[in-house]
Protein backbone atom coordinates (compact mmCIF):
# COMPACT_ATOMS: atom_id res chain seq x y z
CA UNK A 1 0.00 0.00 0.00
CA UNK A 2 1.10 3.55 -1.02
CA UNK A 3 0.67 6.44 1.29
CA UNK A 4 -2.34 8.51 -0.44
CA UNK A 5 -1.08 12.26 -1.57
CA UNK A 6 -2.29 14.98 -3.97
CA UNK A 7 -3.64 11.78 -6.16
CA UNK A 8 -6.43 11.02 -3.24
CA UNK A 9 -7.53 14.54 -3.52
CA UNK A 10 -7.85 14.26 -7.33
CA UNK A 11 -9.96 10.92 -7.33
CA UNK A 12 -12.05 12.50 -4.70
CA UNK A 13 -12.63 15.31 -6.75
CA UNK A 14 -13.44 12.91 -9.57
CA UNK A 15 -16.31 11.08 -7.34
CA UNK A 16 -17.96 14.01 -6.58
CA UNK A 17 -18.13 15.30 -10.13
CA UNK A 18 -19.08 12.00 -11.18
CA UNK A 19 -21.86 11.57 -7.98
CA UNK A 20 -23.23 15.33 -8.91
CA UNK A 21 -23.50 14.14 -12.86
CA UNK A 22 -25.86 11.05 -11.62
CA UNK A 23 -27.68 13.24 -8.94
CA UNK A 24 -28.32 15.87 -11.87
CA UNK A 25 -29.32 13.83 -14.55
CA UNK A 26 -30.09 10.64 -12.60
CA UNK A 27 -29.88 7.45 -15.31
CA UNK A 28 -28.63 4.05 -15.56
CA UNK A 29 -25.11 5.34 -17.29
CA UNK A 30 -24.15 8.01 -14.56
CA UNK A 31 -24.68 5.62 -11.43
CA UNK A 32 -22.49 2.96 -13.92
CA UNK A 33 -20.44 6.23 -14.23
CA UNK A 34 -20.07 5.77 -10.18
CA UNK A 35 -19.98 2.61 -9.85
CA UNK A 36 -16.89 2.10 -12.34
CA UNK A 37 -14.97 4.41 -9.87
CA UNK A 38 -14.89 2.02 -7.52
CA UNK A 39 -11.86 -0.24 -9.74
CA UNK A 40 -10.15 3.16 -10.39
CA UNK A 41 -10.01 3.56 -6.40
CA UNK A 42 -9.02 0.11 -5.75
CA UNK A 43 -6.29 0.12 -8.26
CA UNK A 44 -5.07 3.41 -7.12
CA UNK A 45 -4.74 1.99 -3.77
CA UNK A 46 -3.43 -2.17 -4.54
CA UNK A 47 -1.12 -1.31 -7.32
CA UNK A 48 2.73 -1.12 -6.02
CA UNK A 49 4.92 0.49 -8.71
CA UNK A 50 4.01 4.10 -9.44
CA UNK A 51 4.25 3.12 -13.68
CA UNK A 52 1.97 0.31 -13.07
CA UNK A 53 -0.54 2.39 -10.75
CA UNK A 54 -0.60 5.30 -13.56
CA UNK A 55 -1.46 2.88 -16.46
CA UNK A 56 -4.43 0.87 -14.41
CA UNK A 57 -5.77 3.66 -13.25
CA UNK A 58 -5.75 5.45 -16.69
CA UNK A 59 -7.44 1.83 -18.74
CA UNK A 60 -9.99 1.54 -15.79
CA UNK A 61 -10.60 5.66 -15.30
CA UNK A 62 -11.92 5.43 -19.44
CA UNK A 63 -14.96 3.77 -18.77
CA UNK A 64 -16.26 7.13 -15.95
CA UNK A 65 -15.14 9.30 -18.22
CA UNK A 66 -17.42 7.73 -21.26
CA UNK A 67 -20.19 6.96 -18.99
CA UNK A 68 -19.72 10.92 -17.65
CA UNK A 69 -19.33 11.76 -20.84
CA UNK A 70 -22.79 10.47 -22.30
CA UNK A 71 -24.20 12.35 -19.15
CA UNK A 72 -22.71 15.34 -20.39
CA UNK A 73 -19.76 16.10 -22.12
CA UNK A 74 -18.63 18.94 -19.42
CA UNK A 75 -19.07 16.13 -16.59
CA UNK A 76 -17.05 14.04 -19.15
CA UNK A 77 -14.34 16.62 -19.46
CA UNK A 78 -14.36 17.18 -15.78
CA UNK A 79 -13.66 13.75 -15.13
CA UNK A 80 -10.80 13.38 -17.44
CA UNK A 81 -8.90 16.48 -16.10
CA UNK A 82 -9.51 14.93 -12.45
CA UNK A 83 -8.40 11.39 -13.92
CA UNK A 84 -5.49 13.19 -15.70
CA UNK A 85 -4.90 14.98 -12.16
CA UNK A 86 -4.60 11.33 -10.51
CA UNK A 87 -1.96 9.65 -12.65
CA UNK A 88 -0.16 12.13 -13.11
CA UNK A 89 0.20 12.99 -9.68
CA UNK A 90 1.13 9.02 -9.38
CA UNK A 91 3.51 9.20 -12.22
CA UNK A 92 5.49 12.14 -10.16
CA UNK A 93 4.80 14.59 -12.87
CA UNK A 94 3.02 17.33 -10.65
CA UNK A 95 5.77 18.50 -8.12
CA UNK A 96 6.85 21.43 -9.70
CA UNK A 97 5.01 24.98 -10.55
CA UNK A 98 5.94 24.00 -14.10
CA UNK A 99 4.03 20.74 -14.12
CA UNK A 100 1.00 22.37 -12.60
CA UNK A 101 1.66 25.06 -16.08
CA UNK A 102 1.35 21.91 -18.25
CA UNK A 103 -1.36 20.11 -16.59
CA UNK A 104 -3.23 23.68 -16.96
CA UNK A 105 -2.13 23.58 -20.15
CA UNK A 106 -3.26 19.98 -20.50
CA UNK A 107 -6.64 21.28 -19.45
CA UNK A 108 -7.25 24.41 -21.58
CA UNK A 109 -6.54 22.14 -24.67
CA UNK A 110 -8.61 19.24 -24.03
CA UNK A 111 -11.30 22.03 -23.05
CA UNK A 112 -11.27 22.84 -26.76
CA UNK A 113 -11.16 19.20 -28.10
CA UNK A 114 -14.72 18.96 -25.97
CA UNK A 115 -16.52 22.26 -27.47
CA UNK A 116 -15.11 20.49 -31.11
CA UNK A 117 -16.96 17.18 -29.75
CA UNK A 118 -20.12 19.19 -28.75
CA UNK A 119 -20.18 21.29 -32.12
CA UNK A 120 -20.08 17.80 -33.83
CA UNK A 121 -22.99 16.01 -34.85
CA UNK A 122 -21.08 12.30 -35.65
CA UNK A 123 -18.02 10.89 -34.79
CA UNK A 124 -16.04 10.74 -38.40
CA UNK A 125 -15.16 14.90 -38.97
CA UNK A 126 -13.95 15.17 -35.75
CA UNK A 127 -11.80 12.15 -35.75
CA UNK A 128 -10.46 13.31 -38.93
CA UNK A 129 -9.15 16.46 -37.75
CA UNK A 130 -7.91 15.02 -34.49
CA UNK A 131 -5.99 12.22 -36.29
CA UNK A 132 -5.09 15.67 -39.32
CA UNK A 133 -3.75 17.29 -36.12
CA UNK A 134 -1.85 13.84 -34.57
CA UNK A 135 -0.39 13.76 -38.03
CA UNK A 136 1.07 17.08 -38.22
CA UNK A 137 2.70 17.25 -34.61
CA UNK A 138 4.28 14.30 -35.49
CA UNK A 139 5.51 15.52 -38.99
CA UNK A 140 6.62 18.98 -37.37
CA UNK A 141 8.69 16.58 -34.81
CA UNK A 142 10.54 14.80 -37.58
CA UNK A 143 11.41 17.25 -39.11
CA UNK A 144 12.70 19.39 -35.77
CA UNK A 145 14.29 16.24 -35.13
CA UNK A 146 16.21 15.77 -38.03
CA UNK A 147 17.53 19.49 -37.98
CA UNK A 148 18.22 18.87 -34.20
CA UNK A 149 20.23 15.89 -34.78
CA UNK A 150 21.96 17.24 -37.86
CA UNK A 151 23.39 19.87 -35.44
CA UNK A 152 24.80 17.68 -32.26
CA UNK A 153 25.53 14.37 -34.68
CA UNK A 154 26.29 15.47 -38.02
CA UNK A 155 24.10 13.09 -39.55
CA UNK A 156 20.12 12.34 -39.74
CA UNK A 157 18.47 9.54 -37.11
CA UNK B 1 12.24 8.28 -30.28
CA UNK B 2 11.13 4.87 -28.52
CA UNK B 3 7.73 3.85 -26.43
CA UNK B 4 8.46 2.15 -23.50
CA UNK B 5 5.89 -0.17 -22.33
CA UNK B 6 3.45 1.94 -20.64
CA UNK B 7 3.28 4.14 -23.28
CA UNK B 8 2.78 1.37 -26.04
CA UNK B 9 0.06 0.47 -23.65
CA UNK B 10 -1.53 3.99 -23.45
CA UNK B 11 -0.87 3.82 -27.54
CA UNK B 12 -2.83 0.88 -27.87
CA UNK B 13 -5.74 1.86 -25.58
CA UNK B 14 -5.99 5.15 -27.49
CA UNK B 15 -6.52 3.35 -30.60
CA UNK B 16 -8.74 0.50 -29.27
CA UNK B 17 -10.98 4.19 -27.97
CA UNK B 18 -11.10 5.70 -31.12
CA UNK B 19 -12.27 2.83 -32.87
CA UNK B 20 -15.23 1.86 -30.28
CA UNK B 21 -15.82 5.42 -31.42
CA UNK B 22 -15.94 5.67 -34.83
CA UNK B 23 -17.91 1.78 -34.45
CA UNK B 24 -20.90 3.45 -32.08
CA UNK B 25 -20.40 6.81 -33.85
CA UNK B 26 -20.65 7.46 -29.62
CA UNK B 27 -19.46 11.78 -28.52
CA UNK B 28 -18.67 10.61 -25.36
CA UNK B 29 -16.23 7.73 -26.65
CA UNK B 30 -14.49 10.33 -28.79
CA UNK B 31 -14.35 12.39 -25.91
CA UNK B 32 -12.31 10.21 -23.74
CA UNK B 33 -10.16 8.84 -26.66
CA UNK B 34 -9.26 12.87 -27.82
CA UNK B 35 -7.97 13.04 -24.33
CA UNK B 36 -5.70 10.42 -23.93
CA UNK B 37 -4.61 11.27 -27.58
CA UNK B 38 -3.92 14.69 -25.68
CA UNK B 39 -1.98 13.65 -23.02
CA UNK B 40 0.01 11.07 -25.04
CA UNK B 41 1.05 14.27 -27.36
CA UNK B 42 1.67 16.74 -24.52
CA UNK B 43 4.06 14.06 -22.60
CA UNK B 44 5.98 13.66 -26.21
CA UNK B 45 6.02 17.36 -26.86
CA UNK B 46 6.99 18.05 -23.03
CA UNK B 47 10.06 14.90 -23.39
CA UNK B 48 11.04 16.22 -26.39
CA UNK B 49 11.67 19.70 -25.52
CA UNK B 50 13.47 18.10 -21.85
CA UNK B 51 15.56 15.99 -24.23
CA UNK B 52 16.60 18.97 -25.86
CA UNK B 53 17.40 21.05 -22.95
CA UNK B 54 19.61 17.79 -21.49
CA UNK B 55 21.77 18.02 -25.14
CA UNK B 56 21.98 21.69 -24.87
CA UNK B 57 23.50 21.27 -21.54
CA UNK B 58 26.10 18.70 -22.69
CA UNK B 59 29.32 19.54 -22.45
CA UNK B 60 32.38 17.01 -23.11
CA UNK B 61 36.28 17.60 -22.39
CA UNK B 62 38.46 14.62 -22.77
CA UNK B 63 42.24 13.93 -22.90
CA UNK B 64 44.89 11.38 -23.67
CA UNK B 65 47.85 10.41 -21.61
CA UNK B 66 49.70 10.44 -24.88
CA UNK B 67 49.19 11.32 -27.54
CA UNK B 68 51.60 9.50 -30.32
CA UNK B 69 52.06 5.85 -29.45
CA UNK B 70 52.90 2.43 -30.80
CA UNK B 71 50.30 -0.24 -31.19
CA UNK B 72 49.67 -2.73 -28.15
CA UNK B 73 50.50 -0.02 -25.94
CA UNK B 74 48.51 1.02 -23.41
CA UNK B 75 47.48 4.52 -22.70
CA UNK B 76 44.43 6.21 -19.89
CA UNK B 77 41.47 8.00 -21.41
CA UNK B 78 40.43 10.71 -19.00
CA UNK B 79 36.33 12.13 -19.77
CA UNK B 80 34.78 15.10 -18.29
CA UNK B 81 31.20 15.09 -19.07
CA UNK B 82 29.11 18.17 -17.58
CA UNK B 83 25.30 18.08 -18.02
CA UNK B 84 22.04 18.94 -16.40
CA UNK B 85 19.53 16.35 -16.02
CA UNK B 86 16.11 18.20 -14.91
CA UNK B 87 13.24 16.09 -13.48
CA UNK B 88 12.49 13.57 -14.36
CA UNK B 89 14.38 12.28 -17.11
CA UNK B 90 16.98 9.82 -16.23
CA UNK B 91 19.97 9.92 -18.62
CA UNK B 92 22.48 7.25 -19.38
CA UNK B 93 25.89 8.01 -20.77
CA UNK B 94 28.58 5.99 -22.76
CA UNK B 95 31.50 6.83 -24.46
CA UNK B 96 32.51 6.26 -28.18
CA UNK B 97 35.60 4.60 -27.86
CA UNK B 98 37.43 4.16 -31.53
CA UNK B 99 37.07 0.68 -33.42
CA UNK B 100 40.60 -0.99 -33.39
CA UNK B 101 41.02 -0.51 -29.53
CA UNK B 102 40.28 -2.76 -26.62
CA UNK B 103 39.24 -1.02 -23.62
CA UNK B 104 41.34 -2.63 -20.60
CA UNK B 105 40.09 -1.39 -17.61
CA UNK B 106 37.89 1.68 -16.46
CA UNK B 107 34.40 3.32 -17.15
CA UNK B 108 32.99 4.08 -19.94
CA UNK B 109 29.82 4.41 -18.92
CA UNK B 110 27.77 6.22 -16.43
CA UNK B 111 24.10 7.39 -15.17
CA UNK B 112 22.70 10.33 -14.21
CA UNK B 113 20.21 10.82 -11.81
CA UNK B 114 17.69 13.80 -11.55
CA UNK B 115 19.21 17.03 -10.58
CA UNK B 116 18.22 20.48 -11.29
CA UNK B 117 22.04 21.97 -11.20
CA UNK B 118 24.71 20.75 -13.80
CA UNK B 119 26.30 17.61 -13.09
CA UNK B 120 29.90 16.28 -13.82
CA UNK B 121 31.27 13.04 -14.27
CA UNK B 122 34.46 11.55 -15.13
CA UNK B 123 35.23 8.35 -17.25
CA UNK B 124 38.76 7.38 -16.81
CA UNK B 125 39.72 3.93 -18.91
CA UNK B 126 42.68 2.43 -20.46
CA UNK B 127 42.90 1.63 -24.05
CA UNK B 128 45.52 -0.38 -26.11
CA UNK B 129 45.50 -0.12 -29.78
CA UNK B 130 45.35 -3.06 -31.93
CA UNK B 131 45.86 -1.60 -34.88
CA UNK B 132 48.06 1.32 -36.38
CA UNK B 133 46.99 4.83 -37.82
CA UNK B 134 45.03 8.09 -36.56
CA UNK B 135 42.38 6.78 -34.13
CA UNK B 136 39.50 9.65 -33.59
CA UNK B 137 37.42 10.15 -30.42
CA UNK B 138 33.77 10.56 -31.56
CA UNK B 139 32.00 11.51 -29.01
CA UNK B 140 29.47 10.20 -26.51
CA UNK B 141 25.95 8.04 -26.87
CA UNK B 142 23.48 9.59 -24.46
CA UNK B 143 20.36 7.17 -23.41
CA UNK B 144 17.41 9.66 -22.30
CA UNK B 145 14.52 8.14 -21.19
CA UNK B 146 11.40 9.07 -18.76
CA UNK B 147 8.65 6.72 -17.59
CA UNK B 148 7.16 6.84 -20.92
CA UNK B 149 9.32 7.54 -23.69
CA UNK B 150 13.13 6.90 -24.24
CA UNK B 151 15.67 8.15 -27.12
CA UNK B 152 18.88 8.06 -27.91
CA UNK B 153 21.39 10.15 -29.69
CA UNK B 154 25.42 10.08 -30.59
CA UNK B 155 26.88 13.25 -30.14
CA UNK B 156 29.37 13.49 -32.44
CA UNK B 157 29.74 17.28 -33.36
CA UNK B 158 33.05 18.40 -33.50
CA UNK B 159 32.91 19.92 -29.63
CA UNK B 160 32.00 16.53 -28.52
CA UNK B 161 35.19 14.47 -30.45
CA UNK B 162 38.80 14.26 -30.47
CA UNK B 163 41.60 14.53 -29.49
CA UNK B 164 43.02 12.23 -32.17
CA UNK B 165 45.39 9.40 -30.84
CA UNK B 166 48.18 8.45 -34.02
CA UNK B 167 48.87 5.20 -33.18
CA UNK B 168 52.43 4.03 -35.24
CA UNK B 169 53.10 -0.11 -36.27
CA UNK B 170 55.18 -1.94 -33.79
CA UNK B 171 57.68 -4.04 -34.81
CA UNK B 172 60.39 -1.04 -36.11
CA UNK B 173 62.79 -1.79 -33.58
CA UNK B 174 66.69 -1.00 -34.28
CA UNK B 175 69.17 -3.75 -33.60
CA UNK B 176 69.89 -4.06 -29.85
CA UNK B 177 72.94 -2.70 -28.93
CA UNK B 178 76.22 -4.63 -27.13
CA UNK B 179 74.75 -5.19 -23.24
CA UNK B 180 77.79 -3.92 -21.22
CA UNK B 181 77.82 -5.96 -18.07
CA UNK B 182 79.01 -4.11 -14.96
CA UNK B 183 78.16 -7.25 -12.38
CA UNK B 184 78.12 -4.58 -9.60
CA UNK B 185 76.98 -1.35 -8.67
CA UNK B 186 78.26 1.17 -6.24
CA UNK B 187 75.34 2.94 -3.65
CA UNK B 188 75.30 5.53 -1.58
CA UNK B 189 76.11 3.70 1.43
CA UNK B 190 78.80 1.97 3.47
CA UNK B 191 79.50 -1.42 2.65
CA UNK B 192 82.15 -4.18 3.19
CA UNK B 193 83.17 -3.85 -0.06
CA UNK B 194 84.39 -0.38 -1.58
CA UNK B 195 83.60 1.06 -4.73
CA UNK B 196 85.73 3.84 -7.05
CA UNK B 197 83.21 6.78 -6.07
CA UNK B 198 83.83 9.09 -3.30
CA UNK B 199 80.67 9.20 -1.19
CA UNK B 200 82.01 11.68 1.49
CA UNK B 201 85.20 13.61 3.17
CA UNK B 202 85.73 13.26 6.53
CA UNK B 203 88.36 14.29 9.27
CA UNK B 204 90.63 11.51 10.16
CA UNK B 205 90.44 9.40 13.27
CA UNK B 206 92.93 7.33 14.77
CA UNK B 207 92.71 3.33 13.23
CA UNK B 208 91.75 4.61 9.69
CA UNK B 209 92.86 3.39 6.58
CA UNK B 210 96.01 5.80 6.18
CA UNK B 211 95.69 5.15 2.44
CA UNK B 212 92.04 6.80 2.21
CA UNK B 213 93.92 9.93 2.78
CA UNK B 214 93.15 12.65 0.68
CA UNK B 215 96.68 14.48 0.76
CA UNK B 216 95.95 17.25 -1.33
CA UNK B 217 92.82 18.21 0.49
CA UNK B 218 94.70 17.48 3.88
CA UNK B 219 97.18 19.98 2.59
CA UNK B 220 95.23 22.79 1.60
CA UNK B 221 93.75 22.58 5.54
CA UNK B 222 96.74 21.62 7.45
CA UNK B 223 94.29 19.07 8.77
CA UNK B 224 94.35 15.17 7.77
CA UNK B 225 91.18 14.12 5.95
CA UNK B 226 89.96 10.75 4.90
CA UNK B 227 87.82 9.68 1.52
CA UNK B 228 85.06 7.38 2.34
CA UNK B 229 84.72 5.23 -0.73
CA UNK B 230 80.68 3.96 -2.08
CA UNK B 231 79.77 1.00 -1.08
CA UNK B 232 79.45 -2.26 -3.37
CA UNK B 233 76.05 -4.14 -3.91
CA UNK B 234 74.77 -6.86 -6.70
CA UNK B 235 72.75 -6.12 -9.04
CA UNK B 236 68.59 -6.17 -8.56
CA UNK B 237 67.03 -8.86 -10.66
CA UNK B 238 64.59 -7.64 -13.31
CA UNK B 239 61.14 -8.56 -12.48
CA UNK B 240 58.94 -9.98 -15.22
CA UNK B 241 55.29 -10.74 -14.21
CA UNK B 242 53.33 -12.42 -17.07
CA UNK B 243 49.50 -10.99 -16.51
CA UNK B 244 46.71 -13.68 -18.03
CA UNK B 245 45.00 -13.16 -20.64
CA UNK B 246 41.45 -11.37 -20.25
CA UNK B 247 38.60 -14.00 -20.65
CA UNK B 248 40.95 -17.10 -20.48
CA UNK B 249 40.41 -19.14 -17.33
CA UNK B 250 42.73 -18.87 -14.54
CA UNK B 251 42.60 -19.29 -10.41
CA UNK B 252 41.99 -16.27 -8.42
CA UNK B 253 43.71 -17.71 -5.21
CA UNK B 254 47.19 -18.65 -7.47
CA UNK B 255 46.80 -14.98 -9.27
CA UNK B 256 46.62 -13.38 -5.83
CA UNK B 257 49.72 -15.61 -4.48
CA UNK B 258 51.11 -14.45 -7.51
CA UNK B 259 50.49 -10.45 -6.82
CA UNK B 260 51.45 -11.09 -3.45
CA UNK B 261 54.68 -12.30 -4.32
CA UNK B 262 55.79 -9.76 -6.92
CA UNK B 263 54.92 -6.97 -4.03
CA UNK B 264 57.33 -8.45 -1.86
CA UNK B 265 60.04 -9.04 -4.11
CA UNK B 266 59.60 -5.50 -5.44
CA UNK B 267 59.39 -4.10 -1.76
CA UNK B 268 62.86 -6.70 -1.07
CA UNK B 269 64.34 -5.55 -3.69
CA UNK B 270 64.08 -1.54 -3.02
CA UNK B 271 65.02 -2.59 0.22
CA UNK B 272 68.08 -4.40 -0.93
CA UNK B 273 69.21 -2.58 -3.60
CA UNK B 274 67.65 1.04 -3.73
CA UNK B 275 65.83 0.18 -6.72
CA UNK B 276 63.71 -2.49 -8.80
CA UNK B 277 62.89 -3.18 -12.28
CA UNK B 278 59.45 -4.76 -13.54
CA UNK B 279 58.39 -5.75 -16.52
CA UNK B 280 54.59 -5.95 -16.46
CA UNK B 281 53.64 -8.77 -19.95
CA UNK B 282 50.67 -10.44 -21.05
CA UNK B 283 51.63 -13.28 -24.02
CA UNK B 284 53.81 -11.50 -26.16
CA UNK B 285 52.53 -7.74 -25.72
CA UNK B 286 55.05 -5.43 -23.45
CA UNK B 287 52.14 -3.48 -21.10
CA UNK B 288 54.58 -1.65 -18.92
CA UNK B 289 58.01 -1.35 -17.63
CA UNK B 290 59.59 0.32 -14.50
CA UNK B 291 63.28 0.83 -15.33
CA UNK B 292 65.42 1.66 -12.15
CA UNK B 293 62.52 2.52 -9.98
CA UNK B 294 63.18 3.72 -6.28
CA UNK B 295 60.01 4.75 -5.25
CA UNK B 296 58.14 2.15 -3.47
CA UNK B 297 54.90 3.24 -3.08
CA UNK B 298 55.42 4.58 -6.60
CA UNK B 299 56.14 0.88 -7.66
CA UNK B 300 52.90 -0.61 -5.45
CA UNK B 301 50.25 2.04 -7.12
CA UNK B 302 52.13 0.86 -10.72
CA UNK B 303 51.30 -2.94 -9.33
CA UNK B 304 48.27 -2.27 -8.36
CA UNK B 305 46.90 -0.62 -11.24
CA UNK B 306 48.13 -3.46 -14.10
CA UNK B 307 47.71 -6.30 -11.23
CA UNK B 308 44.60 -7.95 -13.30
CA UNK B 309 43.83 -10.20 -16.48
CA UNK B 310 44.09 -7.97 -19.56
CA UNK B 311 42.99 -7.90 -23.36
CA UNK B 312 45.57 -9.71 -25.60
CA UNK B 313 46.26 -7.87 -28.54
CA UNK B 314 48.96 -10.21 -29.84
CA UNK B 315 49.13 -13.96 -29.08
CA UNK B 316 51.64 -16.34 -29.58
CA UNK B 317 50.54 -20.42 -30.42
CA UNK B 318 52.98 -22.80 -30.11
CA UNK B 319 55.51 -20.25 -31.90
CA UNK B 320 58.81 -21.30 -32.71
CA UNK B 321 61.48 -18.65 -33.99
CA UNK B 322 64.89 -19.52 -35.90
CA UNK B 323 66.46 -21.02 -33.37
CA UNK B 324 63.94 -23.15 -33.02
CA UNK B 325 63.36 -23.78 -36.45
CA UNK B 326 66.91 -24.08 -37.15
CA UNK B 327 67.11 -27.01 -34.29
CA UNK B 328 64.81 -29.15 -36.06
CA UNK B 329 66.19 -29.20 -39.24
CA UNK B 330 69.43 -30.29 -37.18
CA UNK B 331 67.55 -32.98 -35.87
CA UNK B 332 65.52 -33.81 -39.16
CA UNK B 333 69.16 -34.02 -40.42
CA UNK B 334 70.85 -36.15 -37.84
CA UNK B 335 67.57 -38.47 -38.38
CA UNK B 336 68.18 -38.95 -41.76
CA UNK B 337 71.42 -40.05 -42.02
CA UNK B 338 70.28 -42.98 -38.98
CA UNK B 339 67.30 -44.12 -40.69
CA UNK B 340 67.20 -46.57 -43.33
CA UNK B 341 63.56 -47.16 -44.07
CA UNK B 342 62.43 -45.56 -47.19
CA UNK B 343 59.02 -44.34 -46.07
CA UNK B 344 60.52 -42.57 -42.91
CA UNK B 345 63.59 -41.10 -45.36
CA UNK B 346 60.89 -39.74 -47.56
CA UNK B 347 58.33 -38.46 -44.47
CA UNK B 348 61.99 -36.77 -42.90
CA UNK B 349 62.92 -35.48 -46.17
CA UNK B 350 59.65 -33.41 -46.82
CA UNK B 351 59.54 -32.23 -43.24
CA UNK B 352 63.17 -30.99 -43.43
CA UNK B 353 61.95 -29.37 -46.54
CA UNK B 354 59.09 -27.69 -44.60
CA UNK B 355 61.26 -26.50 -41.73
CA UNK B 356 63.56 -25.03 -44.56
CA UNK B 357 61.02 -23.34 -46.04
CA UNK B 358 59.27 -21.59 -43.29
CA UNK B 359 63.11 -20.65 -42.18
CA UNK B 360 63.72 -18.70 -45.46
CA UNK B 361 60.62 -16.57 -44.38
CA UNK B 362 61.02 -16.65 -40.49
CA UNK B 363 61.24 -13.09 -39.34
CA UNK B 364 62.02 -12.09 -36.11
CA UNK B 365 59.16 -11.50 -34.00
CA UNK B 366 58.29 -7.82 -32.61
CA UNK B 367 58.40 -9.02 -28.86
CA UNK B 368 62.05 -10.91 -29.49
CA UNK B 369 62.89 -7.71 -30.52
CA UNK B 370 61.59 -5.23 -27.36
CA UNK B 371 62.85 -8.15 -25.28
CA UNK B 372 66.21 -7.90 -25.92
CA UNK B 373 66.38 -4.01 -26.10
CA UNK B 374 64.79 -3.78 -22.70
CA UNK B 375 67.35 -6.84 -21.16
CA UNK B 376 70.18 -4.72 -22.63
CA UNK B 377 68.98 -1.41 -20.86
CA UNK B 378 68.28 -2.72 -17.69
CA UNK B 379 71.85 -4.09 -15.90
CA UNK B 380 71.03 -6.85 -14.31
CA UNK B 381 71.94 -10.88 -13.97
CA UNK B 382 68.87 -12.58 -13.20
CA UNK B 383 65.33 -11.93 -14.21
CA UNK B 384 62.52 -13.97 -12.04
CA UNK B 385 59.83 -14.30 -14.21
CA UNK B 386 56.28 -14.71 -12.33
CA UNK B 387 53.67 -16.50 -14.33
CA UNK B 388 50.42 -18.22 -13.88
CA UNK B 389 51.25 -20.51 -17.02
CA UNK B 390 47.63 -20.67 -18.21
CA UNK B 391 47.28 -21.36 -21.58
CA UNK B 392 50.12 -21.38 -24.21
CA UNK B 393 53.33 -20.04 -23.20
CA UNK B 394 55.72 -20.15 -26.38
CA UNK B 395 56.14 -16.31 -24.84
CA UNK B 396 57.70 -17.07 -21.71
CA UNK B 397 60.11 -19.88 -23.81
CA UNK B 398 61.31 -16.72 -25.78
CA UNK B 399 61.61 -14.52 -22.62
CA UNK B 400 63.80 -17.55 -21.60
CA UNK B 401 66.09 -18.45 -24.58
CA UNK B 402 66.89 -13.89 -24.58
CA UNK B 403 67.84 -14.10 -21.08
CA UNK B 404 69.78 -16.79 -21.73
CA UNK B 405 70.91 -15.45 -24.43
CA UNK B 406 72.05 -11.85 -22.73
CA UNK B 407 74.14 -14.37 -20.08
CA UNK B 408 71.02 -13.81 -17.27
CA UNK B 409 69.63 -16.45 -14.93
CA UNK B 410 66.34 -17.23 -14.74
CA UNK B 411 64.38 -17.59 -12.33
CA UNK B 412 60.54 -19.09 -12.83
CA UNK B 413 57.96 -18.85 -10.15
CA UNK B 414 54.79 -20.83 -11.15
CA UNK B 415 51.95 -21.91 -9.77
CA UNK B 416 51.61 -25.05 -6.71
CA UNK B 417 49.21 -26.68 -8.73
CA UNK B 418 51.79 -27.84 -11.48
CA UNK B 419 53.43 -30.25 -9.11
CA UNK B 420 57.09 -30.84 -8.41
CA UNK B 421 57.70 -33.13 -11.66
CA UNK B 422 55.63 -30.35 -13.61
CA UNK B 423 58.01 -27.69 -12.52
CA UNK B 424 61.03 -29.81 -13.43
CA UNK B 425 59.80 -30.29 -16.77
CA UNK B 426 59.05 -26.90 -17.24
CA UNK B 427 62.51 -26.22 -16.11
CA UNK B 428 64.11 -28.70 -18.50
CA UNK B 429 61.82 -27.30 -21.20
CA UNK B 430 62.25 -23.65 -20.47
CA UNK B 431 65.97 -24.05 -19.71
CA UNK B 432 65.31 -21.92 -16.66
CA UNK B 433 67.76 -22.05 -13.63
CA UNK B 434 65.56 -22.51 -11.16
CA UNK B 435 61.44 -23.07 -10.64
CA UNK B 436 60.07 -22.43 -7.85
CA UNK B 437 56.00 -22.52 -6.79
CA UNK B 438 54.45 -19.22 -5.76
CA UNK B 439 55.32 -19.51 -1.78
Amino acid sequence: MNRPGLELIFFVLMAAGALGAAVVSPSMTGYLGVLFLIPVGALLFAARAAHEKGLYCVCSGVIPVIACGALSIWAGLFTAWMLAGVVLSVWGMLEGNDDFRMYLLFCCATFFIACAVQLSNHVLLPLLVFAAGAGLVLFVQVIRDYQFRKEYSGVGP
Amino acid sequence: MRLKQCAKSLSLLTLLVFAGAFILDDMAVLLAAGMLLCGLCGQYLLFDRRFRAIIRSVAVERSLSRSLVRRGTTLRVTTLITVTVPPPMQLAITERIPTNVAVQDGVTYVTAETAPSPQSFHLSYRITPVMYGEMHFSGISLLVHDLLFEENIDLSAERFCGPSLFVQPAGIFEPAAKRATTETREIEKMSVLSGLGIRAIREYYAGDDLRRIDWKLSAKHDKLFVREYTGVTSLPPLIIVDLPSRGAPYSPAEFDKMVTMVAGMVEYSIRMYQYVSVLLISGPNILHLMEDEKDLQHCISVLREWMHPVERTVHFYRTQDRSDLRSRVRFTETALDATPDAATLRFLGSLRGLYLSTLQNQRRYAFTGQLVRIMASCTTDEIFLFSLFSGDFSHIRTVAKQAKTAKLLVHIRMPESAGAQGRAAYQARLGADTVEAFA
